[in-house]
């Protein structure tokens, strides 16, 4: 082997590229010492539960209903897709690390609204108008591994719960009223929702700890899931079936969340 | 014979500024109940048909006891070219003197003005009164101070407000929308020397009159059913001049006040039915009277847009719109319109007449809270259809009390002892039922057997 005079034991050719080596060894020195000291210095907070708020597209199978001898959801609001915003607040429960267990709960609005029928077609100074107001309770599994020890951003998860979706038509201003029967009710059902949620504290790592100890946040999210609600009092005609319908049974919905 | 009323209105000067010693407030207030000047702030306002109507209006001063000072002058003027102190030119000193005790002045004495005029009842004005206290008038310098100055604005305006434009009638169910153009002054909004009390002269009031097919000439009180309908039985498929509603003594702002320059036309009512627009009652570019026709008003809107409620299915109705101004004047009436109210169909009616279910009754809990709507009434409801009948012997139990449920609710409503002691149970038991209606019966004990499980879960971790 052909050293230098001055070589130890231990150096070989390639060492003699040392100016630049070191100047790499020096550089990811610091960096790891950065880390650490970052690291040493940054704390996070406990975690509790995760604050969701979501939007997306909705129509709901009224007509699906078999009990129907008619499609009055396609005769007034002409299948007309409804705008749900939701909120939801989930409590992770067990938290194990890479995993995260809870229990959700949550509520939204969504509304249709079309002029009323008249013999000829449409009045013009009559409105008629279907409002939904959903509340769930989920049960709510996140994987957390990818983030956590892979540094890959995104965290996949699944939400299985029930669902009670409430109700009223307003026809002329008021609450719309059939032989003194309210135009109002529930309707019970339940839903899975799969998901992904892509962590954005990586984008900018400083402002994501700022944010968790100032402000209790530990992660935000943007996210997409998928809805599937059955909402039809398992199966019961006597209720108005609210179940989703905009995508072949399913729907989409995307929204902000932050766990804190 | 023309008769005149003067109107008095008293500006009571009482020690209610804090700024001076004596200071004196100009309160305006009207001296009977047919102040025909709208006041507020200390201005006084009039429009054309009062300039017409009357042939003066009457001012009395008093100041009250204890602001009575008899060593001092109390000095009247009035004009727009006074300001604090009576010195400008064209200020007309009115009187010196005295303790102010209901000392009464007409407007043409204080100001240039004539009512019952075609020349003065036109345009836009305004004219100032104040009350001074000075020292000793003979001995006034431009130095002297004018203690206790008070005001008092009178304003006119006697142009009618724009005719409204674009008029349009929707029909909807027992009910017609009717739809105008307003022109609302934005100019107002960038001018910073513009008062709130100038912003406000520049308001529109919109009345919108109706008639209906029928109608006894027109003349209105509100009522739209009963009595235009036995109308239309006496006098169907008739033409008859209809004296009986032309009120030859009231005024058009003032019950009470004769008005004999308003111009009487007969009005021919074609009684007809089954006609598209009926042919009786107002027409475009008639001058507007308060009392007749149907009438709604809607203030200072921004929004030229009004739904006329409580109308019949199925009876044609003819829709106009008259500008009123601040001051009382209004426009002529605007280019007519006409509707038909019809039933229509909301989306329940189209659910329900396809074989859908919605809601049912709650007896008691409506009786107790006197509300079907009200919130716990609804929470009642919710526990009722999502977790009571569902349970198994539900509907049985459900049907029970829908059958002993209305006798009960009798018994509740007539006794406000048991009203109230039900009422607060009720919300009670509401309030725990909350969670049970959420969950359902199988989420109440999927959601017991999951807390259970993290309980014990819990418990063993900490081991």
């Amino acid at each position: 082997m052909n050293r230098s005079p001055q070589a130890g034991p231990f150096h070989t050719a390639a060492m003699n590229r040392l100016p630049l080596r070191g100047a790499v060894g020096v550089t990811i020195f610091f960096a790891i010492c950065t880390m650490v000291i970052d690291a040493a210095a940054y704390v996070p907070s406990r975690q509790y539960g995760a604050f969701e708020l979501k939007f997306g597209p909705y129509r709901p199978a009224v007509d699906e209903n078999p009990s129907l001898n008619g499609q009055p959801y396609h005769d007034v609001f002409n299948d007309d897709t409804m705008f749900l915003t939701a909120l939801e607040v989930d409590w992770q429960f067990i938290h194990p690390p890479g995993f995260s267990l809870g229990l959700g709960g949550g509520l939204g609005f969504m509304q249709a609204y079309a002029k009323s029928l008249t013999l000829e077609g449409r009045s013009d100074a009559d409105y008629t108008v279907l409002n939904v107001m959903p509340f769930v309770l989920l049960l709510v599994a996140r994987v957390d591994v990818l983030p956590e020890y892979l540094n890959v951003p995104i965290v996949p998860y699944l939400k299985f719960g029930f669902n009670w979706y409430f109700w009223w038509v307003l026809g002329g201003g008021d609450v719309a009223t059939v032989n003194d029967e309210r135009g109002r009710g529930g309707t019970l059902g339940w839903q899975v929702t799969p998901g992904l949620a892509f962590q954005l504290d990586p984008l900018d790592r400083s402002a994501a700890r700022t944010f968790d100890n100032e402000v209790g946040v530990n992660h935000s999210y943007i996210f997409v899931e998928i809805l599937w609600a059955f909402v039809d009092r398992f199966g019961n005609e006597d209720y108005m079936n609210l179940s989703t319908n905009t995508f072949a049974n399913a729907t989409v919905l995307a929204g902000l969340a932050l766990e804190f | 014979m023309k008769t005149y009323i003067k109107t008095i209105i008293s500006m009571v000067l009482a020690g209610m500024v804090p700024s001076t010693a004596l200071g004196l407030t100009m309160k305006l207030t009207a001296a009977s109940g047919d102040a025909p000047f709208s006041e507020d702030d200390n201005v006084g306002r009039f429009n054309r048909q009062d300039c017409l109507d009357r042939d003066d209006a009457t001012f009395t001063f008093s100041v009250s006891d204890d602001d009575r000072e008899t060593d001092r002058d109390l000095v009247i003027y009035a004009g727009s070219a006074c300001d604090s102190t009576p010195d400008g030119d064209n200020c007309n000193v009115i009187e010196l003197g005295g303790a102010g005790d209901n000392k009464s002045y007409t407007i043409s004495e204080l100001f240039d003005f004539e009512f019952d005029s075609d020349e003065d009842c036109t345009g836009e004005g305004s004219e100032e009164v104040w009350v001074s206290r000075v020292e000793d008038w003979d001995d006034r310098s431009e130095s002297t101070t004018y203690l206790d100055s008070a005001r008092i604005t009178i304003k006119w305006r006697m142009d009618a407000p724009d005719t409204p434009t674009g008029i349009e009638a929707s029909a909807g169910e027992k009910k017609v929308v009717v739809k105008w153009d307003t022109e609302k002054d934005d100019s107002d909004e960038n001018d910073d020397n513009k008062t709130s009390s100038d912003d406000d002269e520049n308001d529109i009031d919109y009345i919108i009159i109706w008639y209906r097919e029928g109608d006894a000439g027109g003349a209105g009180d509100g009522d739209t059913d009963a009595d235009s309908d036995a109308d239309t039985d006496a006098d169907s498929d008739t033409n008859m001049l209809d004296t009986d509603t032309i009120d030859t003594e009231a005024g058009p702002r003032d019950a009470g006040v004769m008005n004999t320059d308003i111009p009487l036309e007969p009005r021919w009512v074609l009684r007809s039915t089954n006609t598209e627009c009926p042919s009786g009652g107002f027409s475009q570019g008639q001058t507007y009277r308060t009392d007749d026709y149907h009438h709604e008003k809607k203030e200072n809107t921004a929004e030229g847009k009004h739904t006329v409620d409580g109308l019949e299915n199925g009876v044609s109705y003819k829709f106009a719109v008259v500008a009123e101004d601040y001051f009382g004047n209004y426009s002529e009436i605007s280019a007519v319109t006409c509707a038909t109210p019809q039933e229509t169909d909301d989306f329940f009616e189209e659910y329900s007449s396809a074989g859908g279910k919605g809601g049912k009754f709650c007896f008691i809990a409506t009786a107790a809270f006197g509300s079907y709507d009200h919130p716990t009434v609804r929470i009642l409801r919710g526990f009722r259809d999502e977790f009571l009948e569902p349970m198994p012997g539900g509907r049985h139990l459900i049907h029970t009390y829908y059958r002993f449920g209305p006798a009960a609710a009798q018994v509740v409503e007539q006794s406000p002892a048991l009203k109230a002691t039900l009422s607060g149970a009720l919300t009670v038991f509401a309030a725990a039922t909350i969670p049970l209606t959420l969950l359902g019966p199988f989420g109440t004990l999927l959601m017991a057997v999951l807390f259970t499980g993290a309980a014990v879960y819990r418990k063993r971790r900490r081991k």
